[in-house]
């Protein structure tokens, strides 16, 4: 008995999410025949500024180009959170507007579906740990005040090529999802 | 187009379409090195355009090496992506825009490498003229037109939805760039640039 209603709970739950993440208004938007594209255009802009300005910091961090201050270069970061913020957005109508893309898909049995999706995800979010790790552990603090020509602390090397690793994952990982998912 | 013809269907060319993995590596790199080109370089751009003006310039040159990986690793993926299907790609007229971006866009990259770096005179930060400006402007919407088309480039067929979704881009990128200059406008960062030219000047040349 205790079985079933386990199994009933989960049921409940799936059916929840598969309701929270249906979104008709987005599957009407995404079925104009020029959404999907310039969405993903917009997908691959943003990836490329979050790689190129993130990829400065962390290859500074690991050692190339000593002489820019890390403070200094920490004003570009911006546009690197900019670049996310095209790829959250433009993702998100990916996944959530994929009833327009595959008739009558849900976003829920998407992502429950496709393993490429579901390691991506994994990374952006190991990723998230990283970055907060980056603070927490004060190697933030610690970059700030390197000079020009001054050489980064051995954990923030390691923070700097675990994001390196972590958002090249994510491309290729992203690259790998199906078009029909 | 006998010979693209033949080579669509060579025995090397089957065997990478029939293979999933073979398939998907040039795919994947070629994304990879797409991040890295454009990624790289746009922020060098930004750079010139005046954002983070207290960024030394000079050891921004130590980027172009990671720039130039990108684009050999796209040269290559993209010679074995353009063999696969070459009969379907001579006939996209959008292929030819995206080969015209990528060798503007690269003239454009070696252009601000030669007039902003190389000046073996000059011991102390570069100093950007109006034309250093112009041409990073231009070489980022070179960009931008040179990634929607290799986009676009997997919609040929489609009834126009190429063009439609090329102004779609286009549209879109003009509302970012003026709500992106009205906040920054509003913002203020004008002032707080300044302050900081003034410790690193960026003049006129």
């Amino acid at each position: 008995m205790f079985t079933t209603f386990r199994l009933e709970s989960a049921n409940i739950m799936s059916e929840l999410l598969r309701y929270w993440l249906r979104w008709p208004t987005l599957e009407v938007v995404m079925a104009i025949p020029w959404a999907w594209p310039l969405a993903e255009t917009f997908h691959f802009i943003g990836l490329c500024l979050l790689i190129g300005i993130v990829g400065m910091f962390d290859l500074r961090i690991l050692g190339v180009a000593k002489g820019l201050a890390i403070g200094s270069l920490k004003r570009l970061l911006p546009w690197g959170v900019f670049g996310f913020l095209l790829c959250l957005v433009t993702g998100a109508l990916f996944v959530l507007g994929i009833g327009a893309n595959l008739y009558n898909d849900n976003a829920y049995d998407v992502i429950a579906r496709d393993e490429y999706l579901q390691v991506k995800l994994v990374f952006i979010a190991l990723a998230g740990l990283n970055l907060l790790a980056f603070y927490l552990t004060g190697m933030s603090r610690t970059v700030d005040r390197l000079a020009t020509g001054d050489d980064a602390p051995l954990l923030a090397k390691v923070i700097a090529a675990t994001s390196l690793f972590l958002w090249i994952g994510v491309i290729v990982f992203g690259r790998l999802i199906p078009e029909g998912l | 187009m006998e010979l693209l013809r033949q080579l669509e269907h060579s025995g090397i060319t089957m065997m990478i379409k029939q293979s999933t993995v073979l398939y998907e590596i040039p795919l994947v790199l070629h994304a990879v090195g797409m991040a890295l080109l454009v990624g790289f370089s746009t922020g060098l751009y930004l750079r010139i355009l005046g954002f983070a003006p207290s960024l030394p310039l000079r050891p921004m040159e130590q980027f172009f090496p990671v720039m130039y990986a990108g684009f050999w690793l796209n040269a290559l993926s993209g010679v074995v992506l353009f063999s696969l299907y070459p009969v379907k790609v001579v006939t996209n007229p959008v292929f030819f825009v995206k080969m015209a971006g990528v060798v503007l866009a690269v003239f454009c990259l070696r252009r601000i490498r030669r007039q902003v770096f190389d000046n073996p005179g000059l011991v102390v930060e570069p100093q950007l003229s109006r034309s250093d400006r112009m041409l990073a402007a231009a070489a980022m919407s070179v960009w931008l037109v040179t990634v929607t088309a290799g986009r676009l480039m997997a919609y040929h067929g489609i009834a126009g939805v190429e063009w439609t979704s090329a102004l779609a881009v286009l549209v879109v990128s003009v509302l970012l760039v003026s709500a992106g200059g009205l906040t920054i406008h509003l913002l203020g960062d004008r002032q707080s640039s300044a302050a900081d030219v003034h410790h690193f000047p960026v003049g006129e040349r």
